[in-house]
C-alpha cells in the first residue's frame, strides 16, 4: 500500500521515498552489505598504490634480480615476484586497472546497449527484427575466441602511429572498447523488452497523439520507466566485465606487461608454478574475491529494487 | 514446423556468410601480411621478390576481392593451408575438433545431471540451509576466473600432490582410454565447475515454478511419494526449457575450453585457435573461429526445434 501512496505523491518526495526504502531493502542483505564495504575498502586499498610507493620509495615498477622470489617482509608485505619486483604494490596497481575497466566497459555497454535496445523496441517491426536477429548471433558467438581476435588487431592498420598504439592509454581503451562491443546485448535486450512494454502504455500513446515526438518519449517516458532493470543488468555485468578483462590479459591479449593487471600477473605465474605457486594464487584470489561481491551487490540491488522477484527466485 | 526450419537454416546460412566476411576483415587486420609472415627472416630476399610474391598469392589486392577469392574457393573445398603446420587447414582442424568434443561432451555428461540435482535440491525449500550453500556454489562458479581455478588445481594436485598430470592430453598418440581419460580429470573438472553454475540456477527457478504448478498439487494430492513427484512430474517438466540454455551456454562452454586447453596444452579447438591468433596463421585462424561460429548457431537451431518438439504448447513460426 505505501509504495501506491509514494506513486501518488508529488514527484520528488516519491521519487525520494522510494529510493530510501530499496536502500532500506538493501542494507538488511548482509550479504550484499559485506560485500559493498568489503568493495568500497578493496577500491581505497587500490587507489592507496600511488601514495605508498611515494612514502615507502619502493617502485611497483623497478626490477632488480638481487632480490627475487624474496619471501613476506616488513619491507614486502606480499614478497617479491620473479622481477624482484614487490608483490602488494603490483596487485594494488593492476587492481586500479581491472576496476577502472570494469567500471569504465559497463558504462559504454550501457550506452550502446540502451541506444539499440530501445530504438528497435520503440521503432519495432522489420527495424527491431534485424536489430533483434544481430543480438541473437552476437550472443551466440563464442565470446572469448572472438575477443582475442579484436584483442590482436593492429592499430597501425587502421591509421593509429606505432606510438600511440603502444600508448598505455589506447591500450587501456583498447580493452574497454572491444569488450563493450561484444557485452552489450544483454543490456540491450533488456531496454528493448521493456520499452516495448513502455511504448503500448495508454499515456504514452497519448502524449503522442498530442504531438509528442519520439525522443521526447523516449527520454520523457520510457528510460525513466526502464531504469530499474538497467540499473540492475548493470551492475552484474561489471563482475562479467572483470572477468574477461582478466582472461585477456592473462592470454596475453588484453593489458600487456609492465602494467600490472590481476589478469596478466598470472600468465608469467604459471611458468613459476614449481618455484612460486603463492605468487599464481594472490591476484586469482582477488579477482575471485571481487567479482564474487560484485556479483552479491548485484544480487543485492535486484532484490531490493523488485521485492516481487524475492518470492519466486532469489537468486536467479 | 518445416517452413520454419527452412527459413531459420537460410537465415543461418546469411549469417554464415557475414560472420565470415567480418571474421575475413578482422583476421586481416592482424600484424603484417601473410606473405611476410611467411618469408619472414629470409636474408635473401629483396622488397622485389617480395612485391612478387605478393602479387602471385594476391595479397596486394584490395580486400573485398581477396574476400571473393577465399569465399569461391571456400565453396570449392580448398580452405588454404596453415603457415605455421605447413598442412590444410582442416587436416589440422580434424583432430583438433575430436579432442574439443570429448572435453565438451564429458563436460556436459557430468554437469547435465549435476545441474539438475543441485538445482532439485535447492528448489525443495527456497531459502533454506541447502538452498543457501548451493546457491553460494553457483554464485562462486560464476565469479571464478576459469584459468586460475585451473592453475590452483595444477599447483595442488599436479605439483603438491603429484596424483594427476598438469596435461590435458598423454605424450603418446596411442595412449590407452584409461591413460586419456586421467589426463581429462582436471580439464573436465574445470570446465564443469565453470559451467555447472548457471545451469544450477537455471534448474533452480524453473523447478520452484514447476513446484508451484496445479498439476504438482494434483499429483501431492493423489498421495504420490515425494520422489515420484519431484523426479517424475516435476523435473521433466521443467527441463523443457534447460535445452536453450544449453545452446546459449554453448558459447560460453567454448570459451572456457580456449582456456582451459591452453593452460593444459590440449590440442583442441580452443588452443589451434589461440595459437593461430598468437602466430599470425591467417588461414588457421579464419576457419578455426568460423566452424566454432557455425556450431554454435547450429546449436542454437537445434534447440529452438528440440523446444518446440519438446513443448507441444510452443508453435514456431
Amino acid at each position: 500500500m505505501s509504495t501506491v501512496t509514494a506513486d501518488k505523491a508529488p514527484a520528488e518526495a516519491g521519487r525520494n521515498s522510494v529510493w530510501s526504502k530499496r536502500w532500506e531493502r538493501f542494507r538488511h542483505n548482509k550479504l550484499a552489505m559485506i560485500s559493498l564495504v568489503f568493495l568500497a575498502l578493496m577500491a581505497i586499498a587500490c587507489a592507496m598504490a600511488g601514495p605508498i610507493e611515494h612514502f615507502t620509495g619502493i617502485d611497483a615498477n623497478a626490477t632488480n634480480l638481487l632480490r627475487r622470489f624474496r619471501p613476506p617482509s616488513a619491507q614486502h608485505w606480499l614478497g617479491t615476484d620473479d622481477l624482484g619486483r614487490d608483490v602488494l604494490l603490483r596487485l594494488l596497481h593492476g587492481g586500479q586497472v581491472s576496476i577502472a575497466v570494469g567500471l569504465l566497459a559497463t558504462v559504454i555497454t550501457a550506452v550502446i546497449g540502451i541506444a539499440i535496445g530501445v530504438t528497435a523496441g520503440y521503432i519495432g517491426g522489420q527495424f527491431d527484427n534485424i536489430l533483434m536477429r544481430m543480438t541473437d548471433c552476437i550472443i551466440a558467438l563464442p565470446l572469448i575466441p572472438v575477443l582475442i581476435v579484436l584483442g590482436a588487431v593492429d592499430l597501425t592498420k587502421i591509421g593509429l602511429s606505432p606510438e600511440a598504439a603502444s600508448s598505455p592509454a589506447v591500450v587501456f581503451l583498447r580493452i574497454v572498447i572491444i569488450i563493450a562491443l561484444v557485452d552489450w546485448t544483454t543490456i540491450a535486450r533488456i531496454a528493448r523488452a521493456g520499452t516495448i512494454t513502455v511504448r503500448d502504455v495508454d499515456y504514452v500513446r497519448a502524449a503522442t497523439v498530442s504531438g509528442a515526438k519520439g525522443p521526447y518519449n523516449v527520454f520523457v517516458h520510457v528510460l525513466p520507466n526502464i531504469a530499474t532493470p538497467l540499473i540492475v543488468a548493470m551492475t552484474l555485468s561489471v563482475g562479467r566485465i572483470i572477468l574477461f578483462e582478466s582472461t585477456l590479459s592473462f592470454l596475453g591479449f588484453g593489458i600487456v606487461p609492465p602494467t600490472p593487471t590481476w589478469g596478466n600477473m598470472l600468465t608469467n605465474a604459471q611458468q613459476l608454478i614449481i618455484s612460486a605457486p603463492l605468487l599464481a594464487v594472490y591476484p586469482g584470489l582477488l579477482i575471485f574475491t571481487t567479482v564474487m561481491a560484485v556479483n552479491f551487490v548485484g544480487d543485492g540491488v535486484r532484490s531490493a529494487f523488485d521485492p516481487r522477484s524475492e518470492a519466486g527466485s532469489r537468486s536467479h | 514446423m518445416l517452413r520454419y526450419t527452412i527459413s531459420r537454416l537460410l537465415q543461418a546460412v546469411l549469417v554464415i556468410l557475414v560472420m565470415s566476411l567480418l571474421l575475413f576483415m578482422l583476421i586481416g587486420l592482424m600484424p603484417g601480411d601473410p606473405v611476410e609472415n611467411m618469408l619472414e627472416g629470409n636474408p635473401a630476399l629483396t622488397p622485389e621478390t617480395m612485391a612478387q610474391m605478393r602479387a602471385l598469392y594476391g595479397v596486394d589486392q584490395p580486400l573485398y576481392t581477396r574476400y571473393g577469392h577465399w569465399l569461391t574457393s571456400a565453396l570449392h573445398g580448398d580452405l588454404g593451408y596453415s603457415s605455421v603446420y605447413f598442412r590444410p587447414v582442416l587436416d589440422v582442424l580434424g583432430p583438433a575438433i575430436v579432442q574439443t568434443a570429448k572435453l565438451l561432451v564429458l563436460t556436459e555428461l557430468i554437469s547435465i545431471p549435476l545441474a539438475m540435482l543441485l538445482g532439485a535440491l535447492a528448489a525443495r525449500k527456497p531459502g533454506g540451509w541447502t538452498d543457501s550453500i548451493i546457491s553460494l556454489l553457483a554464485f562462486a562458479s560464476i565469479s571464478l576466473p576459469g584459468f586460475w581455478t585451473s592453475l590452483i588445481l595444477i599447483i595442488v594436485f599436479s605439483v603438491k600432490l603429484g596424483w594427476l598430470p598438469a596435461s590435458g592430453t598423454p605424450l603418446l598418440s596411442d595412449a590407452s582410454m584409461s591413460e586419456q581419460l586421467v589426463h581429462m580429470i582436471l580439464p573436465v573438472t574445470v570446465l564443469t565447475f565453470f559451467h555447472v553454475g548457471p545451469l544450477v540456477r537455471y534448474v533452480r527457478a524453473s523447478m520452484i515454478e514447476t513446484l508451484n504448478s496445479d498439476f504438482v498439487r494434483t499429483a501431492r494430492a493423489k498421495g504420490l511419494s515425494e520422489v515420484t513427484v519431484v523426479m517424475r512430474h516435476a523435473l521433466r517438466n521443467a527441463l523443457i526449457p534447460m535445452v536453450t540454455v544449453l545452446a546459449l551456454g554453448f558459447g560460453s562452454l567454448f570459451s572456457g575450453a580456449l582456456v582451459v586447453e591452453t593452460i593444459f596444452g590440449m590440442l583442441g579447438m580452443g588452443k589451434i585457435i589461440y595459437d593461430a591468433i598468437s602466430n599470425i596463421d591467417f588461414n588457421l585462424a579464419l576457419v578455426g573461429l568460423l566452424l566454432a561460429t557455425i556450431v554454435t548457431l547450429l546449436s542454437s537451431l537445434l534447440a529452438d526445434l528440440a523446444y518446440a518438439w519438446l513443448d507441444p504448447r510452443i508453435t514456431l513460426k
